[in-house]
């Protein structure tokens, strides 16, 4: 028995008990050294997980201390996904860099080459006069470009900015279908091989998907599928404007099954793994990492045959960065076969990361040649997952989140009781006019010229303009099932 | 009968200062300038306080909701359109109705749940009613981000629910239910009504300890039954603990972000506006959202004020006498604790759910009542994770200095609510003020700090020190410390109004007349009088400091500055492991804050028990 006086500190030392409990752990357990805050500084704005961060930060210092002999300090910012890396760059053009001249980053990495691209390259102002944004053009050695960029290109994409030089490709991203085979069998539906597997009804409320008007990535996959789509339209002797809106519809089908839009993509595999979603479309390294996490008796992650896109990661030089030099080492550093070894190589593996395996894929094309201890033994040179994309067929890409938002993710609701009733009407003939867009590429161009003219108030008019005719087609689909119901009644 | 006509504070000071006129004089027109200037004093600092960390940085980001979205630091004019549009879109007004009904039904079972629990509290005595009394607070320490997972380990297709309802026979196997799809709304609000409560109870045990138990004792004399007792008596003497905690259950369930996106629904205005402020393209509309949802919190505050706040004789509330809890033993103990246990189990559920998700094998708590593998791995990896113990100190640091700063704060503002003879109109101003903390969304006051730490520095750029000060890249300290202080400021007004509305002013006149200065008078009297009031409001403002998100998700960017929300936040992406190591320091963090309260509920005795009851 603990004698009455004492007990009234039975909680403070258990409080105490459970304080030190991370200090013994760390001194035991704990390997990774505490930064080095005496070298000098790198800032750099990443999107990157902290895996990606860390291990990418460990061995730059090293890499530095043995070349230079001298140590650094990797100091990483992160405010989130693009939208808000956007948000912070525009804020601080009109304060800080106004100022002082800098923005008080040396590099930006990650978030996809849309995001360097389209929003971080030029600024466009209310008035779309286009000016110069926060990125730098720089020239790398001759040797890093040899090693990293053989070709600039692939599969249409450029791997990093052939015009201006300002970003980098650093690694590569595709995407696919992540899916829980518990599910399939309980749905009785056989594993996904396509994207348009996903729009079968027996799916209804079992797929994820990430808001791909706030995810980046998430549009990169929708865009893929009307590509697809466009293509196959062609090669059947249709238009591709036609094809697209074939794309669309399929999207929208797929759509219609979902069980929600999540606004990051990372959850999306997770909410798979643990069966309260079947099947969506992910990212391929979040697929693969949730795969090997919950094991591939459960789960499963397939890129569509000749259906996936692959996207370089970049990191770029901003413009007014305090240290460039050890920013540009740092650029040279990732894009070096010591830097593009640590995206794929398991972790432990020689040249690989200390602790976290990345999943991600190497942007140099030689880094491939020795595969045997990578974690993930895809060649995105050589496979033939990917189709040749285009600027051409992607002229829609800056209006497609928001034409899927409004058609599908704020009518969410509409539009799975359309799909329901056509079901319950068993009417193919209206599953295929929901599953074609009501208007095609060059009015979705058209619409999309009106909408990057249009002032905010203008655009809050037109996207009630147009979700009215979405949910009068969805009203008048659900009207004409009802009567073929009823029809089939007596 | 009490045929008197109760006195308010005003007349109360007006009458002292004509005390004062007749037996002393003039002495009495210094004493009522000096009280009277310190007053004003005491407003403009208030006031001041919420215009440069409250007003400044909600402009900032709001101001786009009247002038669109401005380039070149130029504005666009000023324009009410995109409110009105926010009312012409159905979509946004299905929202902003769907969280008034939710706001409305949450304050109502959280009543619901805590009058009878925190009436039987102050009652009765009963084996086990210490732990009970304190496991009903745990709900409020729920950890960010991995409390979403606990409670889908639970009611998610393959969890726990389906996995026992199967093996009993009342679901079909191979027919998943999705309990959480079933009746979104109704769950959210049991959810967040099963987490805010505790707000509730502090607030009505912290009144029901102020109680005088001599009036119902009183009327019971009078042979007042006991409904009548509670009906004629007890609530309405305990109506400033149901406002205290009633206004902030309302707000707060008005603007909750996280549990309906936990239940993918999304019609709800703060759902709405986080995702228009995550959408790539820039867009006025979350904007004037925000300011739609700040007057909408107004308009709930004021209704509660108009339904539970009105002010009543404080001079009779305070207790005389200590009340006696009546001792329960055998069947009746029993009966008096099985609603505790019941509210504690079903409240407990998402922490249940994390401390399983924490000590489970990846992927092996799935389609079964409990993991199927047991490790201690994940607390091995997250507690010796380099980012674990700076952002425990850091932690600890912000919250408490922003405490201590909300007390000073919180403590003057309600001098001023209840004690001040200002005009009644700059009184309610600065109480409604103490609220808006409350309505405006995390994201929403986090980015306004980034803007105005950028123009900080702008304005400050020949004087290095400052701008070092108040640069978030360099140390977010400073600014840190004072967002966490603004946004739980409202829980300590709160607790602190109550207190002294519930204490009899004629206590701090007497000091006062026999020569006390202030101060003295508000470390001997007032301060010994609140103080159950006031650690109850500390206590929260601790607890919520401790598991802040935005702020420290935005503010926070050097990992030596992480706080502990952040460590979480960065070991929850992590993939493939992250939900269980964020689990295990989710866990960890809760075990923490948990002692936390013990620790000082055993060491504070029974100032604290006053509250507790422990």
């Amino acid at each position: 028995m603990i004698p009455p006086p004492m007990r009234r500190y039975v909680f403070l030392i258990l409080f105490l008990f459970v304080l030190v409990t991370p200090f013994a752990l760390r001194r035991l357990y704990g390997t990774a050294k505490e930064a080095n805050s005496s070298g000098r500084e790198l800032v750099i704005l990443s999107s990157h997980v902290e895996g990606i961060r860390r291990e990418f930060a460990e061995a730059f210092c090293r890499w530095h201390e043995q070349n230079f002999g001298q140590p650094v300090n990797v100091v990483y910012l992160n405010y989130g996904g693009s939208a808000d890396i956007l948000k912070y760059f525009r804020n601080s053009e009109q304060t800080i860099f106004k100022s002082f001249g800098t923005y008080k980053i040396d590099l930006v990495w990650g978030g996809g080459d849309y995001l360097f691209e389209n929003q971080l390259k030029y600024f466009v102002d209310e008035n779309k006069v286009r000016r110069p944004g926060c990125l730098e053009s720089i020239k790398l050695p001759d040797e890093t470009m040899r090693f990293a960029f053989p070709k600039p290109m692939l599969n249409g994409i450029q791997l990093y900015d052939t015009h201006d030089n300002t970003w980098f490709g650093t690694a590569l991203s595709s995407f696919g279908i992540c899916y829980n085979k518990d599910v399939c069998r309980t749905l009785g539906v056989d594993e996904p091989k396509t994207w348009g597997d996903l729009s079968d009804a027996r799916w209804s409320r079992w797929v994820v998907m990430a808001d791909p008007s706030s995810s980046t990535s998430a549009g990169t996959a929708f865009m893929i599928v009307v590509e697809r789509a466009m293509l196959d339209a062609k090669a059947q002797g249709r238009s591709e404007d036609q094809g697209w809106a074939e794309g669309m519809g399929r999207v929208r089908l797929i759509a219609s099954n979902a069980k929600m839009f999540t606004d990051s993509a990372a959850v999306v595999p997770s909410l798979i793994g643990a069966g309260d979603a079947g099947a969506g479309m992910v990212i391929d390294f979040y697929g693969r990492s949730q795969v090997e996490a919950v094991g591939s008796n459960r789960m499963g992650y397939l890129e569509p045959a000749g259906a996936t896109a692959i996207n370089p990661d970049p990191i770029a030089m901003v413009r007014g960065a305090e240290h460039r030099e050890l920013a540009m080492r740092f650029i040279e550093f990732v894009l070096s076969e010591q830097g593009q070894k640590l995206w794929n190589t398991r972790a432990g593996a020689p040249g690989g990361p200390s602790k976290t395996s990345l999943r991600r894929l190497p942007i140099a094309p030689s880094v491939y040649n020795d595969r045997s201890n990578f974690t993930d033994p895809v060649d995105p040179f050589t496979g033939n997952l990917a189709f040749d994309t285009s600027n051409a067929r992607r002229k829609t890409f800056p209006i497609l989140g928001e034409l899927i938002r409004m058609s599908c993710i704020d009518l969410l609701d509409d539009l799975r009781e359309t799909r329901a009733e056509i079901d319950r009407a068993g009417r193919k003939d209206l599953e295929a006019k929901l599953g074609m867009f009501p208007f095609d590429q060059a009015e979705a161009l058209r619409r999309l010229s009106a909408w990057s003219r249009a002032t905010p108030l203008e655009r809050i008019a037109l996207e009630q303009k147009w979700k009215a005719e979405f949910r009068e087609e969805y009203r008048r689909l659900r009207e004409e099932a009802e009567k073929g119901e009823m029809a089939k009644d007596p | 009968m009490n045929n008197e006509i109760p006195m308010t504070e005003s007349q109360h000071l007006g009458f002292l200062r004509f005390g004062h006129l007749l037996v002393i004089g003039p002495w009495s027109f210094k004493f009522c300038t000096m009280l009277r200037l310190r007053q004003i004093v005491f407003f403009v600092l208030s006031l001041a306080v919420f215009a440069a960390f409250l007003g400044w940085p909600i402009v900032q980001v709001v101001r786009v909701g009247f002038q669109g979205i401005s380039t070149d630091g130029k504005s666009g004019s000023f324009t009410l359109a995109y409110i009105a549009a926010v009312f012409q879109d159905q979509n946004l007004r299905q929202g902003l109705f769907n969280s008034f009904t939710i706001a409305v039904l949450v304050t109502l079972v959280c009543t619901l749940i805590s009058v009878p629990l925190a009436l039987i509290a102050v009652r009765y005595e009963f084996r086990g009613k210490g732990l009970v009394n304190s496991l009903l607070l745990v709900p409020l320490i729920l950890p960010p981000f991995v409390g979403a997972i606990g409670m889908r380990q639970i009611l998610g297709r393959f969890g726990v629910l389906t996995s026992v309802m199967q093996s009993a026979g009342l679901v079909a196997h191979g027919h998943p239910v999705d309990w959480m799809g079933i009746n979104r709304l109704l769950g959210i609000v049991l959810v967040e009504s099963l987490s805010l409560y505790p707000i509730l109870f502090l607030n009505l045990s912290a009144a029901l300890a102020n109680l005088d138990p001599a009036m119902e004792q009183a009327a019971a004399n009078l042979g007042a039954n006991r409904w009548t007792i509670f009906r004629r008596i007890t609530l309405p003497l305990m109506r400033p603990g149901l406002f205290a905690g009633g206004t902030i259950v309302l707000i707060w369930s008005f603007t909750e972000l996280g549990t309906p996106l936990m239940f993918d629904y999304y019609d709800v205005t703060p759902v709405q506006i986080f995702h228009r402020l995550n959408q790539v393209a820039g867009n006025p509309m979350p904007y004037a959202l925000v300011v739609v949802m700040l007057l909408g919190s107004t308009l709930l505050y004021v209704i509660g004020k108009l339904v539970l706040g009105q002010r009543h004789d404080a001079s009779v509330t305070k207790a005389s006498i200590q009340s006696t809890a009546k001792t329960l033993r055998g069947i009746k103990a029993f009966t008096a604790l099985l609603p505790f246990l019941l509210v504690i189990g079903l409240a407990l559920l998402p922490h249940i759910g994390v401390i399983l998700t924490s000590v489970s094998g990846i992927g092996q708590w799935y389609d079964s009542a409990l993991p199927r593998v047991f490790t201690l791995a994940h607390y091995k990896t997250s507690l010796s994770h380099e980012l674990t113990i700076p952002s425990v100190g850091n932690s600890v640091k912000f919250a408490s200095f922003s405490v201590a700063i909300d007390l000073v704060l919180g403590l003057m503002i309600a001098q001023l609510i209840v004690r001040s003879n200002l005009p009644r109109v700059l009184r309610q101003l600065i109480d409604a003020m103490s609220m808006i903390p409350l309505a405006v969304p995390g994201l929403v006051l986090a980015f306004g700090y980034i803007a105005i730490s950028l123009q900080l520095q702008t304005i400050f750029k020949d004087y290095k020190r400052v701008r070092d000060l108040v640069d978030v890249t360099e140390n977010p300290t400073l600014l840190l410390v004072i967002a966490y202080a603004i946004r739980r400021l409202p829980y300590v007004v709160r607790s602190a109004v109550a207190g002294l509305e519930q204490t009899p002013i004629d206590l701090e006149l007497a000091a006062r007349n026999l020569g006390a200065s202030s101060f003295l008078t508000m470390r001997r009297i007032t301060l010994p009088l609140i103080g159950a009031s006031l650690i109850a409001g500390g206590l929260l403002a601790f607890a919520f400091a401790m598991l802040e998100v935005s702020d420290s998700l935005i503010l926070a960017q050097r990992q030596q500055y992480f706080p502990i929300t952040k460590a979480i936040y960065e070991l929850f992406q992590r993939l493939g492991d992250g939900p269980y190591i964020a689990s295990a320091l989710g866990v960890w963090a809760m075990v923490l804050l948990m002692l936390t309260v013990l620790s000082a509920s055993s060491l504070l005795g029974k100032r604290m028990g006053a509250i507790f009851r422990v």
